[in-house]
Order: structure tokens, then sequence, then C-alpha cells
């Protein structure tokens, strides 16, 4: 697994260089400038999320992954390496962009701000949302993936927009119910116990998408 | 025998593309010609033995171990190249070994260092700018340089000029001197492998229409030239392929005895080489 993380960073040190300083810098900047880090939160967690699929990208490009397949390997082992290497690439993304955040001249958020549970959660939560959804994508139909993804976003904004305007102010009413329905199950397993119920379900998440992706990457022909 | 490759009843359905109940052996310490024209399903059945796509059917043994079981015990005594190398374009050579290198256990940097000078392969240039031969040295001293002890080849020849044919086809026969060292060697060119293979396997649609001892199927397969007449009813049976012209029939038989005991003096028999044998079987009706 360390030989395929390895690799993989070797083949793409300067797309890391450009794309992993880039986005936490410009998350970093944009995020001290707003006053709450929640918006922060769910953006950088979009940028990071797009970080290792770039990355991967570049093999894609090449049409390297047969190559790749070729050498003493499991296609398991491809995969869980490229899930474990993509968690590490978010979370230093994520941790240079917070650390910007509260560092940056002139900007509004504080340190318990940027790192408080429920950002941090929130952050999680969003990476997992995108990254789970969209490696599987990814594995299944290469960089098609990514675009694939970002026209679905589209097309559910489109949907989203025209359910509002058929069925009326009850799908806004069904949304925000959902943040109620959040603090409603806060408030029943306290603080720490939500934060962990949340914690495992994200893991089950991430899980469930690396057996995806796995099962599909199994099927896969080179 | 002991094989460094067997390959039973292999199937793979592409839809438009069957391989079908392929199977073949490679005993160690030889080398084994992949012959067909093109589509034929060679690269299908390199890319089967290599888990690079997924069969349909049947078994394959490398060093009598399964291929998917066993599939990081068996690739690591793999040395592959493709007919199309693919590496990290961007990379430098000296790059690409760095990171290829750490997946083999018995990767030798030294052999690597002195199959890249004997090549004349400068290893701080990008794999991008090579020449496709230079490209296809490169994957050989790659292919060599973790002391694997199964060579696949799929066209490895085509792109490269003659002087280095011949370094590469003297560097096989070198490989298979130490003992139990084996080559299956894809290719179009068949006088490389007249050259040097012990034996040969040629597939056709999908199929394997033999799988012999190169000495054996030269011996035994001839092109018979004669008029009409040697089309008769019961001389058929000898042919395996026939090509007509106006007043003269060619064809080709696996049992050249027969066909000279058989015709005597009315055809010429003459010794089919390995290009004949493919361009026949390709391109000639399958019987008269």
């Amino acid at each position: 697994m360390l030989n395929h993380m390895l690799k993989d960073l070797r083949l793409n040190r300067r797309g890391l260089l450009i794309f992993g300083s880039f986005y936490p810098l410009y998350m970093g900047f944009f995020g001290s400038r707003l006053s709450t880090p929640t918006i922060a939160a769910i953006l950088g967690a979009f940028l990071y999320g797009i970080v290792p699929i770039i990355i991967f990208g570049r093999e894609d490009r090449f049409k390297a992954s047969g190559f790749g397949l070729s050498l003493p390997t499991t296609r398991r082992e491809v995969i869980r390496s490229r899930y474990l290497l993509s968690w590490i690439l978010m979370a230093v993304c994520y941790l240079a962009a917070s650390v910007l955040m509260v560092v940056m001249p002139g900007g509004k958020l504080g340190l318990s701000n940027v790192f408080a549970v429920r950002t941090i959660l929130i952050s999680l939560t969003s990476m997992t949302l995108l990254f789970s959804t969209l490696m599987p994508l990814f594995v299944w139909l290469g960089m098609a993936g990514l675009m694939a993804f970002l026209v679905a976003i589209q097309v559910l904004g489109i949907v989203f927009m025209l359910l509002r305007f058929v069925v009326g102010r009850s799908v806004i009413a069904v949304v925000r119910a959902l943040p109620r329905a959040i603090t409603a199950a806060v408030d029943a397993l306290g603080p720490a116990g939500a934060a962990a119920a949340v914690v495992a379900l994200l893991v089950l998440i991430n899980v469930i998408s690396l057996a995806v992706s796995t099962r599909i990457f199994a099927k896969k022909e080179f | 025998m002991d094989n460094a490759l067997d390959v039973r009843n292999l199937a793979k359905d592409y839809g438009d593309f069957r391989l079908r109940d392929v199977s073949f052996s490679l005993p160690r310490g030889y080398i084994m010609g992949l012959i067909g024209p093109n589509g034929a399903g060679k690269t299908t059945t390199i890319k089967l033995i290599l888990n690079l796509i997924r069969r349909d059917a049947g078994e394959i043994r490398v060093f009598g171990l399964d291929n998917l079981a066993r599939e990081v015990e068996v690739k690591s005594r793999i040395g592959f190249v493709h007919d199309t190398p693919c590496f990290f374009e961007h990379l430098t050579l000296q790059n690409v070994a760095k990171t290829i290198a750490p997946f083999y256990r018995d990767w030798d940097e030294v052999l690597f260092r002195r199959l890249i000078h004997d090549f004349g392969l400068p290893p701080r240039k990008r794999f991008a700018k090579l020449s496709r031969g230079m490209k296809m040295k490169f994957a050989l001293a790659t292919a060599l340089s973790h002391k694997s002890d199964l060579l696949i080849l799929d066209e490895p020849t085509s792109g490269l000029d003659p002087v280095f044919r011949r370094d590469l086809l003297s560097r096989l026969l070198g490989f298979i001197q130490d003992e139990g060292k084996s080559v299956l060697f894809s290719t179009h060119i068949t006088a490389d492998l007249e050259r040097i293979a012990d034996f040969i396997t040629f597939v056709r649609d999908g199929k394997i229409v033999f799988s012999s001892p190169k000495d054996e199927i030269l011996g035994a397969w001839a092109v018979v030239k004669g008029g009409p007449e040697i089309l008769a009813s019961e001389n058929l049976s000898l042919f395996k392929a026939v090509r007509r012209r106006e007043f003269v029939v060619q064809a080709l038989t696996a049992d050249a005895a027969e066909a000279r005991r058989r015709l005597g003096s009315g055809a010429i028999v003459e010794q089919a080489t390995l290009e004949d044998i493919m361009f026949y079987l390709s391109k000639g009706n399958g019987h008269a």
C-alpha cells in the first residue's frame, strides 16, 4: 500500500504542489473574510475533495493504469491506497486552510471558531459526502466521472428549483426540516454522543464507498 | 515437464470477438512465439495472463501458481513489455525506475543502470520525449531488471531498428540460458521467431490453431505448388488452405511427407516458413 501511495505522490508532485497549495491558500484567504466558518467548511470540502481526483486523473490521462496493474499488486490494494492517500491529502489541505483562516491578517475567524467540533464535523461530513460519491464515479468513468458528478449537481439544482416552482414552499419546508431533525438528534444524544455518531456514520459511508469502488475497479478492463 | 506457463480452456467474450478454449503450455527454459493476424487474440491472451482483463472461463497458472489467487507473487515473477509502452510520460527514466523499483523485491539497480547504458538510453530524459523504439528498449530494461523468471513481450520488435532487434533476440537467448527462465513473445515478425523460438502457438479468430515445437512445425508444414489437378478430391484432406491462380494452385499442408508421397513429381513441396503458415491460414480458403 505504501508503495502505491509513494508512486502516486511521486507521479503527481507538480500537481500536488499546484493544487495542494493553491486551494488551501485560496480557502484560507476566502474563509478568513467570512464571519461564520460553516460556508468555508462546506466550500473548502468541495475543493479538497477534488484534489485527489485531479491527482489520480493524471494516470488516466497517460493511459498508464494498465501498466500500473501489471506491477506486482492487486486491484484491491490500488483502491485502498488511493482512499487512504486521498484522506491524507484532504486532511492536510483542510488543516492548512484552517490554520491560514486563523492567521490571515484581517481575518474574522478565531481559533475557537475554525477548530470547533461543529465546524470540524461539518467539514468532515461535506468531504465524506463529496468524496464518497465522487470516487466510485471516478473509478468507473475516469475524469468523465468528475464531469458526470458536476453535471448531476447542476441538474439536481435545476430539479430543485423546478420542484420549488411547481410544488411551492413545501419543498423548502422539507429541506429545512433536516437541520431541525439533526438538532433534535444532537439534543437526544448529547454533544459527545452526537459527534461520535456522526463520525461513525462518516466512517460507514467511506467504507461503503470503498467497497463500491473496489467492486467497480475489479471489473474494469485495461 | 515443469511449465512456466499453463493456459487451460481460456475464454473471453467481448461480444464482437470471442477468445475460445485457448490452451497451451510453455515449459521452463524455453521461448514461445505467439503468432497470429491482427485481432486474433494474442494481446487478449497476454492481458488475461496479467489480469488486466477478466476472463470468462479457464485457468492460468504461472510456475504452478494461479494467476488470480496468487496475483502479487505471479506478477513479481513476470517481466512485461507492452506493445505500446505506457509509463508515466512526464517522468524522467530514472524517476520511472525509482517509482516502480519498490514494487519488486529483486529489483537490481546495478543491472538496470547497465541496461540503460547498453541500450543508449538517457536516464534524465523524459519518457514522453523518447521515440517508440527507445520506449520499447526502456520497457525491456525495466522488465529485465527485476530478475523475472518469465518475460512476456507483446510485439516488442515492432518499431525497432534491425540492429536492436538482433540485439534483443540475442538478449532473449541469453536470458533463457539462466536455467528456468522462459519467454512468451507475441509478434508479427515471424522471422524473429524462426531465429529464437522453441515453441510456436498460432492463434486465429480467438482459437488456437496449433501450439507445438517450432522444429516440428517447420518439419511438417509445407507449401505445395502445382496445377489444378493437385486439388483432386482424394488430396483435399491434405490441405489446410488453398490459393488459386489461373494455372497454378498453391496449398498449405501440415503433412509434408504425405504430400510428397501422394503427389510425387506432380507438385513442388517446399518447407513452409512461419510467415507462409500465417499468411495461408489467414488469407487462403479453408479448403479447395
